[in-house]
């Protein structure tokens, strides 16, 4: 956490048509993540993982958050990015000349948008995230699979191919957002790789993921409002052997990892 | 008092181990959890299809456990429906009449509205104990013989004095909350999966306040997370109580007398 609370690298606002939550404005975003003493969150747009070009759902995220003004919890806007349309780059350049420093990161989703390692324009893609000084954050999964809408028909997440490709860009800092605990060691080996917490789970589960990773490459990831923010910093351990390193990875992985890589 | 009512234990051969507990009791205490009620051991169940001995090793170690701590354990006793019903009986003699358990918990081993489970739901009636049956709905492949929701209607319905408690509402999701609305013997636990937001508070509109119980999966899961979930909810303080362990309580009360 900061000096007043924690800061979360994955959340959400808009509307996901397969949960419970309805459309969730930035403020009340913020009212679920300042009852979880979340103070500070990178916050992508729900909208943009389903439609057919994410922009309109960035744009319309970005100037939310502009109009909300001044909430408990301070935003910062992770646009959607996918590789697999001829716009991109277009998209992405357009982003970085329209809101210059204000995008500390941008969000992939492999399996959203139907998209792999092979795929063309992947790799330059996070590359070319990374030049523009954001970072880039790849989504591993948006629900646990089990639990996929009918007819979803998407592929899963492949782990093995993920972390054989990040490892041909070892000078970008990524982050590798909602991989269970039995991936974590498939990407150990990735020092240019960073983790969040949000699906990751185990009796134990802070204590667990640092026997195979660092502090400084898990940061707190809520993936709210989809997940109860809570529950996330649970994994938090207030008390007992790792409470202060908990302490560390609430207040500064995320800040390190994604500001600490910035040139600006 | 807050009651976890779906703990299961990481014991190599189901042997008791005091290091093993204190860790166990240990989490459960920073995650503020009182009771725990021992379900099977899942590092030595003997798979989807145990054997009468894998049975017997795992519902020893329950035993083991609240004998050895009765103010911090319940044992549930472990079965596999596809056993000989002389073995069956055999068995809840020796776990429910003789030893202490207060309770059954069935797996995967057999669907839910399967006929071999009658002998054991008309024993469970008689002995006044509930019944903790694992469901899901699954995008991807169901494992064994593993039971859906609308399964546990199924056999809620077959044995309206039985108090069963359907496991793993995350796993169940809406739809699952909606195949057991009215069949008022069944609860529904809270674990299972990740915690979707929102789906606590729904089951509680759907159910009432009196049929959603509080359980974590551990050590599959993390007390503490899944206390979260509940913590997190939209709840009144009121109602939350009964999910963390008023309504337990008053079910295992009623299985002791």
């Amino acid at each position: 956490m900061t000096d007043s609370g924690y800061v979360d690298v994955s959340t959400w606002a808009g509307t996901w048509p397969f949960d419970l939550n309805g459309w969730v404005s930035p403020a009340r975003l913020a009212a679920r993540l300042e009852a979880a003493g979340i103070v500070e969150a990178i916050v992508s747009p729900l909208d943009a993982v389903l439609a057919p070009d994410p922009m309109p759902a960035n744009r319309a995220l970005l100037a939310a958050i502009e109009e909300a003004g001044d909430l408990p919890v301070r935003f910062r806007p992770a646009p959607v990015i996918n590789p697999v349309l001829a716009t991109w780059l277009e998209d992405l350049a357009g982003l970085a000349d329209r809101w210059p420093g204000a995008i500390p990161a941008v969000r992939l989703l492999p399996t959203w948008h139907d998209w792999g390692p092979d795929t063309p324009g992947a790799g330059e893609c996070v590359e070319a995230v990374s030049r523009l000084d954001m970072t880039p954050i790849v989504q591993a999964r948006m629900v646990d699979e089990r639990a996929l809408p009918p007819g979803a028909g998407q592929s899963a997440f492949d782990i093995d191919a993920t972390a054989r490709w990040l490892a041909t860009m070892p000078d970008v800092p990524v982050v590798l957002a909602g991989l269970y605990r039995n991936e974590l060691p498939d990407v150990a080996a990735l020092e240019n790789l960073a983790v969040d917490l949000s699906f990751v789970e185990s009796e134990d589960t802070l204590a667990t993921v640092l026997e195979i990773l660092p502090w400084q490459r898990v940061l707190l990831g809520t993936h709210a409002p989809l997940h109860e923010p809570l529950a996330s910093v649970a994994k938090l351990p207030e008390a007992g052997p790792d409470a202060s390193v908990a302490r560390l990875i609430g207040a500064a992985s995320v800040g390190a990892w994604v500001d600490g890589h910035r040139r600006s | 008092m807050i009651i976890d009512c779906h703990v299961h234990f990481p014991a190599e051969r189901c042997v008791y181990r005091r290091e093993e507990v204190d860790r166990c009791l240990a989490l459960a205490d920073r995650a503020g959890i009182d009771r725990l009620v021992y379900l099977f051991n899942t590092a030595d169940s003997g798979g989807v299809d145990p054997t009468p001995d894998d049975i017997r090793r795992n519902n020893d170690l329950g035993m083991e456990l609240t004998t050895r701590h009765p103010d911090r354990f319940a044992a549930f006793c472990y079965l596999n429906p596809a056993h000989d019903v002389a073995l069956l009986e055999a068995e809840m003699d020796r776990c429910l009449v003789a030893g202490p358990c207060i309770g059954i918990k069935l797996w995967i081993s057999v669907h839910a509205d399967d006929e071999r489970l009658d002998p054991i739901m008309r024993r469970a009636a008689a002995l006044g104990v509930p019944v903790l049956h694992h469901a899901w709905y699954k995008a991807t492949e169901f494992a064994y013989n593993e039971s859906t929701p609308a399964e546990i209607a199924t056999l809620a319905r077959r044995h309206p004095d039985v108090t069963i408690i359907m496991a793993h509402l995350a796993g169940g999701g809406v739809r699952g909350v909606l195949d057991v609305r009215d069949c008022p013997n069944v609860l529904v636990d809270t674990s299972g999966a990740q915690p979707m937001a929102g789906l606590v508070s729904y089951a509680v509109e759907q159910l009432g306040p009196d049929r959603v119980v509080f359980g974590s999966d551990w050590p599959i899961r993390d007390f503490a997370v899944q206390r979260a979930r509940v913590d997190g909810a939209d709840l009144t303080d009121e109602v939350r109580a009964k999910i963390m362990g008023g309504t337990m309580q008053r079910v295992l009360e009623e299985a002791r007398r």
